[in-house]
């Protein structure tokens, strides 16, 4: 899941619009020439450097791969670096970008500059302007298909654009989740010794806690943030099943997010909003004020993502823990904000077979899977019974890999629902949801009015 | 000019007040900049354990001394070349105003309301089909153009004021074009040109967009986007990110504090000129 609100920084504002128009305009006029519509593109083929049971591999004549990755993220480059100390016939061409660079520049890049290996933003119009690899013929031939299918599934793109379904375009190198964090000192002050088991005892816990005078959540919703979109998808995977809500992400036909289900979800929040749960100025909370009041002891839970377990646990040692959101009823199904950590191969690449191993390895070798979890603090994709590098007990990075482990159990991995459309997030959730912060917006309407856009931009 | 007591201590407690506007960004960037990479530090406050190797971490981290190089060579291609084509455009039509230099200025004028956003896909294409894309070129050659109609514009305003006389006395002394330009006006345009040459090498250092959407190897483009290097998709490291934009604005100081003389002589030659 792209959550471009999280970033703190605005002060580029002027060239948001032109941003968005570059990659806009630069993508209409790059599929026209030359590029293949994703059903005729060729899937991995026979291979000159193939095993005996057919998968690709790097060879073994020296190989200088051409790698797109972010800035501030050091989990891509380490794993190069131990990918060449095992296979030293391969070396890499790393060049960095911020993360929205990559956004901007990624339809240009694929065509007229091909990496081997890149860090992809939201990718179904780059599949379906045909400058991804299709790697239905490398999940194939490594055994991908066989793992959990909601893993992959948000990298599947179809025909007509679609995500969800369809032919496989990227892959994940981990996947995220959110859940909610809680500070350990001031759980016990309330007596919450263990992490509520239902949505009742979570609310019970909030309760006490602003008896107690502690803030029960801090939650970032400023600015251009949306924040209460964590815990409302969270509440809406509660009520309801995630089916649904994918759905309406993917603009599966018909798909609506106004449904009984979800209202009870928004219901909730504003029930939490009018108890005062939150923070009195939640809409001037910006994702770094969270972080800091949190990490400062100054709220008991804050909604947020596992990219944060390994700052938490350096910085919060032993004091922070976390949690999936807790079902209706103790011992349901969990499920949670999920998505793996995009990265495709260019369709003009030219040693896609050997980035396709590499992503294979990425997900199967035990020291890979090991620096997925230290280096990245996530959950390494791949089978479930795949090994598992041991954490420290008690570590909000072992809490988190456990989550991991149940979502994938559950099968309840979900987009977030900021990732429906380009525009949903800024114009409908971010007004909407910092309305109902101030009281000024029912869930009803809320509900209404982001169905209401949604209309409008998926069948334009 | 006589100033009563009242009005100068309400003149400096103004001063104070907007410096101290104008300062506390500064002070905020730099305290939090000393704070522990990787945390969020809360408001003002001063670390109880300064970091003083954030700021080498930081030049070290963004490969600024790449970078420095980098966009060196890009202001010692767009400044002068710019200061040069400017300064004789805006000599012609201030001062020689040949034959339809107004409908000449007018299109100038017209380029100074084009925003560089406006034109950057037409741009992307002429650049890739000239084969310079990812080489500083293809910042460069753009750069001198679209600097042109403000260059220009900035010039014809300073020879426009300089007295019809001076050129008189100096053709009545047999100087051609050529002459009349070069020993008398430009000496004269001094302090104009360094204030161009300032806002030309600040806009040039600051240039992002172009870099970011002509350029794909991150190390052949401007400063600007080093800052770039302490973020990442779910956050940023804010001590570090401070310590660089610090690091980044020293050279732009730097050259300002070098030239601020001629700076304040251009802006007050307009103020009090008779």
């Amino acid at each position: 899941m792209s959550v471009p609100h999280v970033r703190a920084r605005s002060g580029r504002r002027p060239f948001t619009l032109a941003t968005l128009c570059v990659a806009g305009l630069a993508l209409a006029a790059c599929s026209a020439p030359g590029s293949e519509a994703p059903a005729s593109s060729s899937a991995a083929g026979p291979s000159a450097t193939a095993t005996a049971d057919g998968a690709p591999t790097c060879g073994t004549a020296p190989v200088t791969m051409s790698a797109y990755f972010e800035t501030g993220f050091p989990l891509p480059k380490a794993l190069t670096d131990e990918f060449t100390k095992q296979n030293p016939n391969v070396t890499w061409n790393i060049r960095e970008d911020q993360f929205a660079v990559i956004t901007q520049n990624a339809p240009r890049v694929l065509a007229d500059n091909p990496p081997d290996l890149m860090r992809l933003p939201q990718m179904s119009e780059l599949a379906k302007d045909g400058l991804l690899k299709n790697m239905d013929g490398y999940a194939t031939a490594f055994g991908w298909d066989t793992w959990p299918s909601s893993q992959l599934e948000q990298l599947r793109v179809d025909d007509a654009g679609r995500r969800g379904t369809g032919s496989l375009y990227g892959m994940g190198l981990n996947f995220s989740l959110t859940g909610v964090f809680y500070n350990k000192d001031l759980a016990a002050k309330i007596g919450m010794t263990s992490p509520p088991a239902t949505l009742a005892e979570l609310d019970a816990a909030m309760e006490k806690a602003k008896q107690a005078g502690i803030t029960p959540i801090q939650q970032f919703n400023g600015g251009a943030t949306g924040g209460l979109l964590f815990p409302l998808q969270n509440l809406m995977a509660v009520y309801g099943p995630t089916g649904p809500v994918n759905d309406w992400i993917f603009n599966k036909p018909g798909a609506t997010i106004d449904t009984p289900a979800n209202l009870q979800a928004a219901q909730h929040l504003e029930k939490w909003v009018k108890a005062g749960y939150f923070a009195k100025d939640v809409n001037s909370v910006d994702y770094a004020t969270m972080m800091s009041r949190f990490i400062g002891g100054k709220g008991l839970f804050i909604f947020d993502g596992d990219w944060e377990s390994a700052n938490l646990d350096k910085q919060m040692a032993g004091k922070a823990g976390f949690f999936l959101m807790p079902p209706l009823e103790a011992g349901g199904k969990q499920a949670a904000m999920s998505a793996p950590l995009t990265f495709g191969v260019a369709e003009k690449a030219k040693n896609a077979d050997c980035a396709a191993f590499f992503l294979n390895w990425v997900a199967t070798d035990q020291k890979a899977r090991e620096i997925a979890v230290t280096v990245g603090g996530s959950h390494p994709l791949g089978l479930p019974d795949a090994f598992m590098p041991p954490t420290t007990p008690g570590s909000v990075t072992a809490a988190t890999l456990e989550a991991g482990a149940k979502v994938v159990q559950d099968n309840g991995a979900m987009d977030f629902i900021a990732n429906a459309t380009g525009a949903i997030y800024a114009k409908s959730w971010t007004p909407q949801v910092q309305k109902l912060a101030a009281g000024q917006q029912n869930p009803e309407d809320l509900l209404a009015a982001v169905q209401k856009d949604y209309e409008s931009q998926v069948g334009s | 000019m006589i100033v009563g007591r009242r009005e100068a201590l309400v003149g400096r407690a103004l001063l104070v007040a907007l410096m101290a506007v104008t300062i506390v960004p500064f002070v905020s960037l730099f305290v939090t900049a000393l704070h522990p990479s990787g945390t969020y530090p809360p408001g003002v406050q001063w670390p109880a354990d300064p970091q003083w190797s954030n700021f080498g971490d930081a030049f070290r981290a963004a490969n600024m001394g790449r970078l420095l190089e980098s966009t060196g060579l890009i202001v010692l291609g767009v400044v002068p070349a710019s200061l040069l084509f400017g300064t004789m455009a805006g000599f012609g039509l201030g001062q020689i105003r040949m034959r339809g230099s107004r409908v000449v200025f007018l299109l100038f004028l017209l380029g100074l309301t084009l925003p560089f956003e406006g034109i950057i896909i037409p741009l992307y294409y002429t650049i890739r089909d000239m084969g310079l894309l990812n080489t500083r070129w293809a910042i460069i050659l753009p750069l001198i153009g679209l600097f042109m109609p403000f260059s220009i514009v900035w010039m014809r305003a300073h020879f426009i004021t300089m007295p019809a006389e001076l050129t008189e006395a100096a053709k009545v002394d047999g100087a051609n074009v050529w002459q009349l330009f070069w020993r008398i006006h430009v000496p004269l345009a001094m302090p104009a040109l360094s204030s161009l040459a300032i806002l030309l090498f600040l806009w040039t250092w600051n240039q992002f967009l172009l870099a970011i959407v002509l350029v794909d190897d991150p190390l052949k483009r401007t400063m600007a986007g080093a800052l770039g290097a302490f973020q990442g998709q779910w956050g940023t490291d804010i001590p570090l990110l401070c310590a660089g934009s610090l690091l980044i604005l020293t050279p732009t100081l730097l050259v300002f504090f070098v030239f601020q003389r001629q700076f304040v002589s251009a802006l007050l030659a307009g103020a009090v000129k008779s």
